[in-house]
């Protein structure tokens, strides 16, 4: 029995995905009878196997919903928005059954009769009643389908046949197997890689013939076995017609959303990175982008909105093209706020192009500031997406030109597991870097290396037009200094906007290398991607440039000051630091990593239980804590407000005034006396409190419980 | 979670330094020789690297100094490999002995004069003739702070 409810609920979700698509497609196109098929097919299935395995529940509102569809099929009903809405609303009952006998195997108790009610207006008074027991019959003809043959199978579906989401013949593999077998297939390419090079040192050996064929045979195994975990990018936009669908009759607008290339295809876990961060985009295209219709066509659009999604292979990666023909978003006053924030200086600012610009909106907390509130949901989170996609080896880049749209354009490498790169040493030990980040190779003689410019600690390289920032491999990683002279290797790196070099001692080789996961000990040393095996059965480092470089960038100034930070607990290297000040003249900090968002609330919206601040925000209470006594809520007036999230929780620590972001290594000179507080460092100059946000934390928690 | 071993269980014996140590044989997935660890720079104290165990990257715990336990030159060096959730980790250790059962009778309570790691990792003590064997818990002595980078 257990086995079929498995059975039956990873069927369903499947067909669940599939079914909202195709409603709000039905939407769009109430003659299509294939599309009503498939939809009634989907609820018919799940009655009938609901009725076989004892769920009355699942199986009234799938009744139901099957007649309604049935009213519709005959032509009894027209396809329009007020019935959709009624069956989406059923097709989310079904869902969350679903879930529910997914958590817990039993089906959860509740009360149907409304939704039951909304959908039974649609079949009139005169509509059949039929008795909900399902006999063998209906059990008889889902069986009588798994029994066909494909082709009868796809005969049936009539014109959906030429459909390509047919598929011909295909089994359910479980994702485990799949990685399972990746893994196997990996640790074979290392094996061959170890015999290659054996029987290259002797070139007469018998073996060589033998070793080639199978180095072949590798290869190809490999790569079906790859294309085993491949999955239409489509997968990870089913949901996205229902959200747009949504949003769009919540707000009034009128919103088509068009995708292009859902074929696509990308590696599984790839597949599901996407999923969050595109959901997000095209939420933010849909709810901020898109105008209503009346201020659409006063400015001289079409009254109906336009988001389109596009994914395509383009050299070894995938794109996917997020566009929307809403108002998109004004540079200038993008400009405007990052020199108002200090992320730029104004003449830096205005110096960058438009393009430049935009990529702000990447800042995290950029659009928090009260200023932006035209844009800002623009922002919310748009660091996020990019965080997600970044730590999957991707890209992610804007382009929008005030009032015509906008286009967000992601780009992913094909698959996580075999990466390109390139080998290199660095004082006697060997490193990988991914190939993707390295955009070229410049060889240093000795006398180049001596002549980098230093501005404040850090070195820097002419390369053309540009100054790049660079640092020394062996250095950053902390290995000991050896005597090697002559002919180095600089290694320019691009990590989202920035360009940066890394000087190794040599490139041995480039190599198609299987990545593997580094234990949970080392993923804390953060510099590292991951890790694999050489053809010579070595284990070496996976080199995350970004990472590397921020941390070495850290390491530069510290080297001046004498501090060696390899010892100290993972705190003390330079760490971005959010600086306020409490109350008169006091200063505090928190390290800039662990703020959530900054938000400015009014005094009078703060509201007070059992003696504890707290505030409505996005949906639930958010609790406040003053930073010192010295911060108090005077009414009227607004507070800057720092908000923390720690797991599914937050809370907001309230300040005087925000007053910068510090790049600093922390030394924290004077131990605290006061609890909250880490200890007094130097920071830009000035004494400055380091407050310890989890005893915040334990206070905001402790007082929203008591 | 109370790391104390069953009752009547077995524990594989291994020497670092001259102290003997036990932990659950069923802790311990096999016992390997020598094998070339690759150094993991910047990775905290008491990390010797990585090693490739047939193909799985396993990581090497340098025992002597997760302890505090000075090395001899001589030492040769042995790997257990213990599996602590889902991932393998090897146990850098000197020598490594028989298995050895361990009733609930035959356990002491770990000394309360043992400090640091030791007082952390230790969950019993079992006297034997040649001197006292330290029970340890494998994932404590895998979480020892100092081992965080």
């Amino acid at each position: 029995m257990d086995d079929l409810l498995k059975d039956f609920l990873a069927e369903s979700t499947e067909n669940l995905a599939q079914l909202d698509q195709d409603v709000v497609e039905l939407e769009r196109d109430p003659s299509n009878a294939s599309l009503l098929n498939s939809i009634f097919r989907a609820i018919h299935t799940i009655k009938g196997t609901c009725g076989f395995l004892g769920l009355p529940r699942l199986e009234t509102v799938s009744h139901t919903a099957e007649s309604v569809l049935d009213r519709l099929r005959t032509g009894d009903l027209k396809a329009e928005p007020d019935v959709i809405s009624d069956i989406l609303r059923a097709v989310d009952v079904i869902k969350t059954i679903l879930a529910e006998l997914a958590a817990n195997q039993t089906e959860p108790a509740g009360d149907d009769s409304l939704l039951i009610t909304l959908l039974e207006q649609w079949l009139g008074s005169d509509a059949p009643r039929h008795a909900i027991a399902i006999g063998p019959e209906a059990i008889a003809s889902a069986t009588l389908e798994l029994a066909m043959s494909p082709d009868a199978f796809s005969a049936m579906r009539g014109t959906s046949a030429d459909q390509p989401t047919a598929a011909p013949s295909s089994i359910r593999v479980s994702v485990k197997l799949l990685d399972a077998l990746m893994n196997l297939a990996g640790e074979l390419v290392l094996s061959r890689n170890q015999l290659l090079e054996m029987s290259s040192r002797d070139e007469d050996s018998p073996f060589g013939a033998p070793v080639q064929q199978l180095s072949r045979i590798t290869a190809e195994l490999q790569g079906a076995v790859m294309k085993t975990r491949m999955q239409p990018v489509g997968s990870a936009w089913s949901k996205l017609p229902r959200i747009v669908r949504d949003i769009a009759r919540e707000t009034g607008k009128r919103i088509e959303l068009d995708m292009k290339g859902a074929a696509t295809e990308l590696d599984r876990q790839l597949v599901q990175a996407l999923q969050d961060p595109l959901t997000h985009m095209v939420r933010n295209s849909a709810d901020h982008g898109i105008e209503s219709p009346d201020v659409r066509r006063a400015s001289g659009k079409p009254a109906t909105g336009k988001i389109v999604l596009n994914a395509y292979h383009e050299a070894g990666h995938v794109i996917v093209e997020v566009t929307d023909d809403g108002k998109g978003i004004n540079a200038d006053r993008v400009r405007r706020i990052a020199i108002e924030r200090g992320l730029v200086s104004k003449e830096e600012a205005h110096a960058m192009t438009d393009c430049q610009v935009l990529r702000f909106i990447f800042e995290p907390g950029f659009s928090t500031a009260t200023e932006v509130t035209h844009i800002s949901g623009r922002g919310v989170g748009m660091d996020v997406v990019r965080s997600n996609i970044e730590r999957v080896g991707g890209a992610v880049d804007l382009q929008s030109v005030g009032g015509q749209g906008c286009t967000i354009r992601v780009r992913l490498p094909l698959t996580l597991a075999i990466v390109s790169s390139l080998i290199v040493s660095a004082r006697g030990e060997t490193f990988a870097f991914p190939q993707a980040s390295v955009l070229e190779l410049i060889r240093l003689s000795e006398d180049q290396l001596a002549r980098f410019d230093v501005l404040q600690n850090v070195r820097l390289f002419r390369l053309r037009d540009d100054l790049v920032p660079v640092v020394t491999l062996g250095d950053a990683l902390g290995l000991p200094a050896d005597e090697r002279g002559g002919v180095t290797t600089l290694v320019i790196c691009q990590a989202g906007t920035a360009r940066f070099g890394i000087i190794v001692d040599d490139v041995v080789d480039t190599q198609e290398i299987v990545v593997k996961p580094v234990g949970r000990l080392i993923r804390a040393v953060g510099c590292y991607a991951g890790c694999t095996i050489l053809g010579d059965g070595r284990v070496v480092m996976i080199v995350d440039p970004a990472a590397l470089a921020g941390r070495a960038g850290a390491r530069t100034n510290a080297a001046a000051e004498a501090v060696e930070t390899v010892q100290e607990p993972a705190k003390s290297p330079a760490d971005s630091l959010l600086v306020f000040g409490v109350g008169d003249d006091a200063v505090q900090a928190v390290p800039l990593s662990s703020v959530s968002r900054l938000e400015e609330i009014s005094s009078d919206s703060i509201e007070y239980a059992g003696g504890r601040a707290m505030v409505q925000y996005r949906g639930f209470l958010l609790p406040l804590v003053p930073a010192s006594p010295a911060v108090t809520f005077t009414s009227g007036r607004s507070n800057s407000v720092i908000v923390f999230n720690e797991g599914s929780a937050s809370f907001g620590i309230a300040v005087s005034e925000i007053r910068d972001i510090v790049d600093e290594i922390v030394n924290l000179e004077l131990a605290s006396t006061r609890p909250g507080v880490l200890g007094t460092a130097v920071i830009a100059g000035a004494a400055t409190e380091v407050l310890d946000v989890s005893y915040y934390m334990e206070r905001a928690r402790r007082g929203s419980v008591s | 979670m109370t790391a104390t071993l069953a009752p009547a269980s077995e524990v594989v014996t291994f020497r670092v330094g001259d102290q003997w140590f036990g932990v659950d044989v069923m802790d311990v997935q096999e016992v390997i020789g020598h094998l070339r660890i690759a150094r993991v720079p910047l990775a905290g104290p008491g990390i010797a690297g990585f090693l490739n165990l047939r193909g799985q990257i396993v990581t090497a715990i340098d025992v002597h100094q997760r302890l505090e336990i000075s090395r001899h030159a001589s030492d040769s060096s042995m790997n257990v490999v213990v599996r602590d959730g889902d991932e393998l980790f090897a146990l850098v250790v000197d020598e490594v002995g028989d298995v050895f059962a361990v009733s609930p009778g035959t356990l002491d309570p770990a000394p309360a004069s043992l400090g640091g790691a030791w007082a952390r990792a230790c969950t019993g003590v079992v006297r034997m003739d040649q001197g006292l064997l330290a029970v340890v818990d494998v994932t404590r002595l895998l979480n020892e702070p100092n081992t965080r980078p």
